[in-house]
């Protein structure tokens, strides 16, 4: 046997696939159109902005990864965001403490896990309907809890600010660091561990890991408990950065995370894909609206190039598959 | 019934057995609910008002039934309904023809469904994943186009009583959703493109062996579904009396709530236009109960959410109940 | 039926209901370590019950179950797992995008400090078990790469990797080659010297003569009888499992060959087949015979429109077929029996009447409605004809068993006018009784004068069926016999690639 080969070559074949070399590669792309057309792309400052506009994206978008591999979906996230702020903020009002807002808001995430968890691996309900449900349910709740009113955050704490808009050295925004950190602990636990390997043996096929003695039930459950939880620390971010509870916070953003792990090559259907594809897939993403912004391009114009993109990338990434 | 087999059961095996049954048990069960609440439920005028609003929802379910049939989505008829607000407006404006108006409303829906249906079947790109960027291309279009609601100019009669008419005491929309559903269902129970259709999204490769040509097949019915959508759009137009750019929002969620509500299944190859019927009056009636009560508009969006997910519940339970029996 | 001394699985009056059904009426069956079990019976006969009982899947509804002389429950697919008790399903049981060491380690995987993955180990072992399999593929592809063989050739790697004590077999051999059938065979020796168990659940007859030490019959969900191998034969068997005797498993009443009804001229696609030509005529059938990637089954998809052709031709009576136009095909008469019957065949969800009339439409109906009642009449016609059991015509195909999915599937051809029409493995799975019954039913097809092409991986029917015998090797021709001239050896050094045989028509 090859050992010492192997393990060469395995070592970076583990780190990337070849689909992700490919995303790689669009990226960079994209990367180098936008510093050459416009001079205030490569700068110091708007590359920190980037890191710190995809980090929320991106924190979600694990969670979303996980529970899509075990095979279900969850397209609650963005309601999810806004009703975790309401603890969060009132909380702290009303104590002074960020850590007691934190902890309410983490609480209200877990439990909305657990619901989703449950309808979908206890009640058999489709994650897909559940999570619609959730998504009108939470949002519903939001607006009736405020009244459609931002519900501002007035607690003045300085670490509450800072976590969401701070940078380390000027130039690493917090969040971006609590995005690497997130994104490299599950990388690892996603790739080496069972508890990794079995979620996207769940996803591949339910009845065969059933079969072998998987408990499908609990693997997609925790795959529910960790989404929400991990879009609650995004939920937090943006509080910071908005400086309240807001009504409309999140919404959309379930579609963008979606569209953003689909195009880093996330299957829909479940047991395929990783988080360092997500991860470029959300990076591509923002790098193009952030790009298009930097050259004045509207919004709107924005919009239409996003989604004229996705099209395109899935399309190539289609017509990769068929050719293997 | 048509999406139920036979059994050696009498009525009332039958009636339990067919699908829809405890949807309109639902609806019947909500109905009561709200007109105990309040004598205005049951008014003649109420009620016409809740067929009216519906007539957009039910339009467009009847499209997104048969592409869910088909096995696919869209989840940017929100968009396109806004775009073709926006348009016809803008088109009865520079050219004071409603005719011309419509043709063009009707004709942006066309070409996003064969776009729609090309990205799919050409490009092979998942439809969730196609549709969802035609949302946002939808979307940022209308308010490239035109930044502010446009307003009616002319306002035409005929133009006005598209969306707020009355053939005697029939409201117009009432009968172009009554006319649209009477014709479409029998498409799809009693024609070879109806059964072509469910067998599409049954067992793609099945059809196409079967002689089936799948993928135009498909195309057709994205096509569908976007001219609903756009139909829709301008009976919206017309009650709003201006094309407003932000319209729609959330409108594919809820056509698409209400039509897996009835019974149609995500995975394509089952679902009937009787359950679409019922379940997005369920969502409606919903609505319209909540105005009247006086309630916060905003529980409707609260239990709209609910209800989907119950109603999913129990007919999950129906369905492995009915496996059981048939068994037999 | 006393428990045999030193079974290792004992298996007493377990009975099994489901709603409607009877599927286990106390049966016994005795289980020696280091023996080959054989158990055998029609479809329904109540195997796979007991299978899925065995592995946790059901829950017996009376009965005991003994492992080593103690009585155990086994309610969960774990607990059978623990008790070292490893099935090979029919239903491939792989998770296609994972590798094939990942699959083969998916219940316990070794761990370094009993956290993460040791991934070195994992595929060292992997390899080893392969090697001991013979199965030539590196243990980081991954699973939906591999053939079909080759999976099943996995599984039973899979099944290999941890102490099993009772390794359940269901139909191990429907995918695979006869070369692969000896490797398996000689693999499932040195699990018998290393006292394992196995139960061993074929349609096979020969094999059970070949390999099985014991075999036991069940029949509707009953023991019928449990022997020794060498004290029986497979007439024994057959009258055991069916209740009667079968004559002859391959009728033979048609003789006259028409006109050239298929030709295939130089058919050539990217990725498998090499000029590859070949005639049909009607009233005459084909078989095909090959080894795994040997391209049958790209050749009927070829044939059929499903796949590119880069040159060659495919004609009807003389009409040349456009590429890639499945619905062509079909109008100018070619039907192709999909060798994945449930994935690409058979609509599920819909009724025996919807599938049977499904390519037919246009011919049951007028002005594009469907008239119900010629619809209901056309299929009730094939519904008595192949004697399909379903309570009614509305029955949605999805509960009907094996043997009668694959009637359906046949009459959906037949009541298209076809001149030819492309079996793929069309018995593979099914029991004796219904096999039989196909069989004449291809027979009377041929008799009637349509073109018959059957792909077989089955020698006693490739021998039993065939008028003219073509065998593939590597997506080429490498072998034709008439009837009369074919002999197993000189087929299987064709299909190996060993030697090419060519003889003239007759």
């Amino acid at each position: 046997m090859q050992n010492s080969r192997m393990k060469g070559t395995s070592i970076l074949k583990r780190m990337f696939s070849i689909s992700e070399i490919g995303l790689l590669i669009s990226f960079l792309v994209i990367f180098i159109f936008f510093s050459v057309t416009s001079k205030y792309f490569f700068t110091v400052r708007n590359l920190s902005n980037i890191l710190g506009q995809v980090s929320l994206p991106l924190i979600s978008a694990v969670g979303l990864s996980i529970v899509l591999f075990s095979g279900e979906v969850d397209i609650s996230i963005g309601s999810l965001q806004a009703f975790v702020s309401l603890p969060l903020v009132t909380i702290m009002n009303a104590t002074g403490s960020f850590a007691l807002g934190a902890v309410g808001a983490f609480a209200a995430g877990a439990v909305i896990g657990v619901i989703n968890g449950f309808l979908v691996t206890r009640l058999k309900i489709n994650s897909l309907i559940t999570t619609l449900g959730m998504y009108y349910a939470l949002r519903g709740a939001v607006y009736l809890i405020t009244g459609k009113v931002a519900i501002a955050e007035h607690s003045g704490k300085d670490l509450f600010f800072l976590i969401g808009n701070g940078k380390l050295f000027h130039f690493l925004p917090y969040p971006s660091i609590l995005m690497f950190v997130i994104l490299l602990v599950f990388m690892f636990i996603m790739k080496n561990t069972s508890y990794g390997r079995r979620t996207y043996a769940v996803g591949g096929s339910a009845e065969v890991a059933r079969a072998i003695g998987i408990n499908v039930e609990r693997m997609k459950f925790s795959a529910f408990v960790i989404c929400s939880l991990l879009a609650t620390v995004s939920a937090i971010l943006l509080a910071s950065r908005l400086g309240s509870a807001n009504h409309l916070a999140g919404q959309g953003f379930e579609f963008q995370v979606v569209a953003a792990v689909v195009l880093g090559g996330v299957s829909l259907s479940g047991g395929v894909g990783t988080l360092l594809g997500a991860f470029i897939g959300v990076l591509i993403l923002g790098i193009i609206q952030n790009g298009l912004g930097m050259l004045n391009v509207s919004t709107m114009f924005q919009l239409v190039i996003t989604g004229v993109i996705i099209i395109l990338s899935v399309a190539i990434d289609e017509l990769k598959k068929r050719h293997e | 019934m048509f999406s139920s087999e036979s059994s050696k059961g009498g009525l009332l095996t039958k009636l339990v057995l067919f699908n829809e049954i405890i949807l309109v048990a639902v609806l019947v069960v909500i109905s009561a609910a709200i007109s105990i609440g309040t004598s205005q439920f049951y008014s003649t005028s109420n009620i016409l008002n809740i067929l009216r609003d519906s007539s957009m929802a039910i339009i467009a379910g009847i499209g997104m039934t048969m592409l869910l049939i088909t096995g696919e989505v869209d989840l940017s008829i929100g968009s396109l309904v806004a775009f073709v607000g926006v348009v016809t407006m803008d088109i009865i404006n520079k050219t004071n023809s409603v005719f011309l108006g419509v043709l063009a409303g009707l004709g942006l829906g066309a070409v996003t469904g064969l776009v729609n249906g090309l990205v799919r079947t050409k490009f092979k790109v998942n439809s969730l994943i196609g549709t969802i960027a035609m949302m946002m291309i939808l979307r940022g279009s209308v308010y490239l186009y035109k930044l502010e609601a446009v307003q009616n100019y002319h306002q035409l009669e005929t133009f006005y009583s598209v969306g707020n008419g009355y053939l005697g005491f029939m409201p117009i929309p009432v009968i172009i959703m009554v006319v649209l559903y009477v014709v479409f269902l029998v498409i799809l129970y009693r024609t070879v493109p109806g059964r072509r259709l469910y067998a599409t999204g049954g067992n793609e490769i099945a059809a196409k062996i079967s002689g089936i040509k799948v993928d135009n097949l498909k195309i057709l019915t994205f096509v569908a579904n976007s001219v609903f959508a756009a139909i829709s759009g301008i009976i919206l137009v017309s009650r709003m009396n201006s094309g407003q750019p932000n319209a729609g929002v959330g409108f594919e969620l809820m056509v698409i709530s209400g039509v897996i509500l009835g019974g149609t299944s995500l995975g394509g190859g089952e679902g009937t236009l009787v359950g679409t019927l019922v379940g997005l009056l369920i969502l409606r009636v919903i609505n319209n109960g909540i105005i009247i009560l006086r309630w916060n508009q905003d529980l409707q969006i609260v239990i709209s959410g609910l209800i989907i997910i119950l109603a999913v519940y129990i007919d999950n339970k129906r369905k492995v109940a009915r496996s059981k029996i048939i068994t037999t | 039926m006393a428990p045999a001394k030193d079974a290792v699985l004992d298996v007493r009056k377990i009975s099994k209901a489901f709603p409607g059904v009877k599927a286990l009426d106390a049966v016994d069956l005795s289980l020696r370590g280091g023996e080959v079990h054989a158990l055998i019976g029609e479809n329904g006969a109540g195997k796979s019950t007991l299978i899925k009982i065995l592995a946790g899947v059901y829950f017996k509804d009376e009965g005991d179950i003994l492992f080593n002389g103690s009585p155990v429950e086994i309610s969960t697919p774990s607990d059978s797992l623990k008790l070292g008790i490893k099935v090979v399903f029919q239903e491939l049981s792989l998770i296609p995008h994972m590798t094939v060491g990942e699959n083969v380690f998916l219940e316990s995987f070794p761990l370094k400090n009993n956290r993460t993955i040791d991934w070195d180990v994992l595929y060292e072992k992997t390899q080893d078990l392969l090697d001991t399999i013979g199965l030539d593929i590196t243990p980081k592809t991954k699973v939906y790469k591999l053939t079909v063989s080759q999976q099943q050739m996995v599984e039973i790697a899979r099944a290999l990797s941890h102490e099993a004590k009772v390794i359940i077999m269901d139909e191990p051999t429907s995918a695979l080659t006869p070369n692969e059938v000896d490797h398996l065979f000689n693999v499932i020796r040195k699990l018998k010297e290393r006292g394992i168990g196995i139960l061993y659940v074929t349609h096979k007859l020969e094999e059970v003569m070949a390999l099985c030490d014991r075999v036991t019959v069940f029949r509707d969900g009953k023991l019928i009888s449990s022997r020794e191998v060498s004290e029986t034969s497979t007439d024994n068997l057959v009258t055991d499992m069916v209740g009667r005797s079968i004559q002859t498993l391959f009728p033979r009443s048609h003789a006259g060959k028409g006109d050239v009804v298929l030709d295939v001229r130089s058919l050539s696609t990217e990725k498998k087949l090499r000029e590859v030509s070949f005639q049909v005529r009607g009233g005459e059938v084909v078989g095909i015979f090959g080894l795994m990637g040997a391209g049958r089954t790209e050749l009927a998809k070829a044939m059929f429109g499903l796949d590119a052709v880069q040159s060659g031709s495919i004609s009807i009576e003389g009409q040349e077929l456009r590429q890639g136009s499945t619905s062509q095909s079909t109008r100018m008469g070619l039907g192709y029996l999909t060798e994945d019957r449930k994935g690409e065949g058979l609509v599920l969800q819909m009724s025996v009447a919807q599938n049977i009339t499904l390519p037919s439409l246009e011919d049951i109906s007028s002005a594009g409605f469907i008239k119900r009642k010629e619809e209901t009449t056309r299929s009730q016609e094939f519904v008595d004809a192949f004697s399909i059991k379903t309570p009614s015509l509305r029955q949605k195909v999805m509960y009907l068993s094996g043997g009668n999915q694959q009637k359906v599937l046949l009459a959906r051809w037949l009541m298209k006018k076809l001149k030819v029409i492309i079996l793929d493995e069309p018995t593979r799975g099914i029991d004796v009784g219904a096999k039989a019954e196909i069989h004449r039913l291809i027979d009377e097809l041929a008799s009637k004068g349509l073109a018959i092409v059957v792909m077989t991986s089955e020698m006693p029917e490739l021998l039993g069926v065939s008028d003219h015998i073509i065998v593939m090797c590597d997506g080429r021709i490498t072998g034709e016999f008439s009837r009369e001239s074919a002999e197993m050896e000189k087929i299987l050094e064709a299909a190996i690639g060993q030697k090419e045989y060519r003889y003239a028509e007759q």
